[in-house]
């Protein structure tokens, strides 16, 4: 086969794919995206934060921050159980971890947190990095990681992604780990001491697994032991295992997220060998036709008996839009759906992780961070537009 | 500005009217399914409609063409890997062209999201490598990089591509192993 042989059979492999959308709808979602966005902007302008107010509960397995407040639900659920939609206008109420948005005040090795909150890399239109990495501390003071230079990781192919990713900040929020091409980088919050550990490959994501850091690359997965730096390899795809719950034990299934559409499948394998023990059929539970699942997205976060994660769906408007589960982590039954429509962005609505009162924590676009809870389909804003990567404890 | 009434509105629709087709079909490429190829395209049209009012003067192909292939790299790079070669082909055909379209459908979803939108650009949209680099935002160093491996890529997975083909005279073949021109 010659190039003109590739450029032939390119052009006839899509001579019948055809559009189906009319050339305005492009502009006409445009246009409720900008009103949308244009609300929101109304909104805060109306609603100032407060600084240094209440403190959000994040799950501490250490002593509670000093002002732990339960966040404040400020809009009623018009949706029943177990679809769930937002409402037209999140309402953000004050909450430490907005604090994110503002600029570091001060280096972290002057200033080492108790216990971080968040951690937030800024970037640009592009996806890149673009200026330090904030760590917001239980403390309400946003500190620049300055001990450590982090390079985008990458795969093989030479696509990039900035070092910072859900689930790098440990579930106490006292140490980050972030995966680097031929290390993990450990940054004891705390201290800020940094530990290198040497590995093969291009190592991309990281997930907090009670005692270890598991981080893997296309193509492998290690588990590292938190205080020796022991490295072996597990039998665990670091792309679809979801972030264990802390208070679970060591000894907890790791839990996969597999497949799609009707052959979606939750996993488990046992936490040290990573044998699998069993898979379950994720199915609809109680959702209305035509609701389901098509395929997961974004990292899956334990918390309990359930798992949460982003979603493609099937609504009763598309095939596609985007949406967020929680599932029973035993059974695999799918017990709430958030359904977020069909004009955002694709992928907008990644879940990162728990809160301590059951709320689930996920971008929420335009606003960075939002809090959902399933149980009583209360969703308020946390952080308004914000463009980057967010980290959250717990 | 904001894209509101009718400012500028028909100069976009004249402009996807004209242009979305062959966007598609770029798109359907990279994915390897309509459905997501459709989404893909929506968003960059979005984007593009958000940003009339400052590219309409410039070059809003060259803007969305951007659009698009970035955020085709992008949004397969969250996807779940194991799945990036798990979609089953659309359709199904017995004749020989068919096939061989089949062959390159699948091989193509074998290569990574970079590799992919490479040979697209350089094969389906007749970009130079300049352009080709331009429109993903990486160095012309990168585009050969990447093309030479997917060729040699397409090689592996798909003999039936370097069998069946015809060969031309004249032109780089990649059954041998030569690399395109540059």
């Amino acid at each position: 086969m010659n190039e003109q042989d590739l450029r032939r059979l390119m052009t006839v492999s899509v001579e019948d794919v055809l559009p189906s959308q009319p050339a305005a709808a492009g502009w006409d979602r445009a246009r409720r995206r900008r009103r949308t966005r244009r609300v929101v902007g109304v909104v805060a302008v109306a609603v100032a934060l407060v600084g240094g107010g209440t403190v959000v509960a994040l799950r501490p397995p250490g002593p509670p921050p000093n002002h732990s407040v339960a966040p404040t639900p400020t809009v009623v659920p018009t949706h029943a159980e177990p679809v769930q939609r937002p409402p037209a206008e999140l309402t953000f109420p004050p909450d430490p971890l907005a604090r994110l948005g503002g600029p570091a005040t001060v280096p972290l090795s002057e200033r080492p947190v108790q216990r971080a909150l968040a951690l937030f890399q800024p970037t640009d239109e592009e996806n890149r990095a673009d200026g330090p990495v904030r760590v917001l501390g239980n403390d309400g003071v946003v500190r620049s990681l300055d001990v450590v230079t982090l390079t985008p990781t990458r795969d093989a192919s030479g696509n990039e992604a900035p070092a910072v990713k859900p689930g790098v900040l440990s579930p106490d929020g006292k140490s980050a780990a972030f995966a680097q091409p031929g290390e993990l980088i450990m940054v004891d919050l705390t201290t800020a001491a940094v530990r290198r550990i040497p590995l093969f490959g291009y190592l991309e994501m990281v997930v907090w697994a009670n005692d270890r850091v598991l981080v893997g690359a296309e193509d492998r997965t290690y588990a590292v032991d938190r205080v020796t730096g022991a490295a072996s390899t597990i039998d665990v795809s670091i792309w679809v295992v979801a972030a264990p719950d802390p208070e679970a034990g060591r000894e907890a299934a790791l839990i996969e997220l597999i497949g799609e559409r009707d052959g979606l499948k939750l996993r488990s394998r046992t936490a040290r060998e990573a044998t699998i023990r069993s898979e379950e059929r994720i199915t609809g539970g109680g959702l209305p036709a035509p609701y389901q699942i098509n395929e997961f997205y974004g990292r899956g976060w334990l918390h309990g008996g359930r798992l949460a994660s982003a979603a493609w769906i099937t609504s009763g408007e598309i095939d596609g839009a985007e949406g967020a589960a929680v599932l029973d982590a035993r059974t695999g039954a799918v017990a709430h759906l958030l359904d977020l429509g069909r004009e955002r962005s694709k992928g907008c609505c990644e879940v990162l992780g728990w809160d301590n009162k059951g709320a689930v924590l996920l971008r929420m676009e335009p606003a960075a961070l939002a809090r959902w809870n399933p149980e009583t389909g209360e969703i308020t804003g946390i952080i308004r537009d914000l463009r980057g990567v967010i980290a959250v404890a717990g | 500005m904001a894209p509101t009434g009718h400012d500028g509105r028909d100069g976009y629709l004249a402009f996807v009217e004209s242009h979305q087709h062959r966007l598609l079909r770029a798109a359907y490429l990279i994915c390897g399914n309509q459905h997501q190829a459709e989404d893909l395209l929506q968003e960059a049209l979005i984007k593009l409609a958000l940003r009339w009012a400052s590219v309409r003067d410039g070059d809003p192909s060259a803007y969305v063409r951007a659009i698009l292939y970035r955020d085709a790299v992008s949004w397969w790079r969250r996807r779940r890997r194991e799945w990036l070669s798990a979609a089953p082909p659309d359709r199904v055909t017995h004749d020989r062209d068919g096939a061989l379209r089949l062959t390159l459908h699948d091989a193509l979803c074998l290569l990574p999201p970079r590799q992919r939108a490479v040979l697209v650009l350089r094969y389906y949209e007749d970009l130079t490598e300049v352009a080709t680099a331009e429109a993903l935002g990486v160095t012309v160093g990168t585009v050969k990089s990447q093309c030479h491996a997917a060729l040699r890529r397409l090689r592996e997975v798909a003999p039936d591509l370097a069998r069946d083909a015809r060969p031309r005279q004249g032109s780089a073949d990649l059954a041998t192993g030569l690399e395109v021109n540059p």
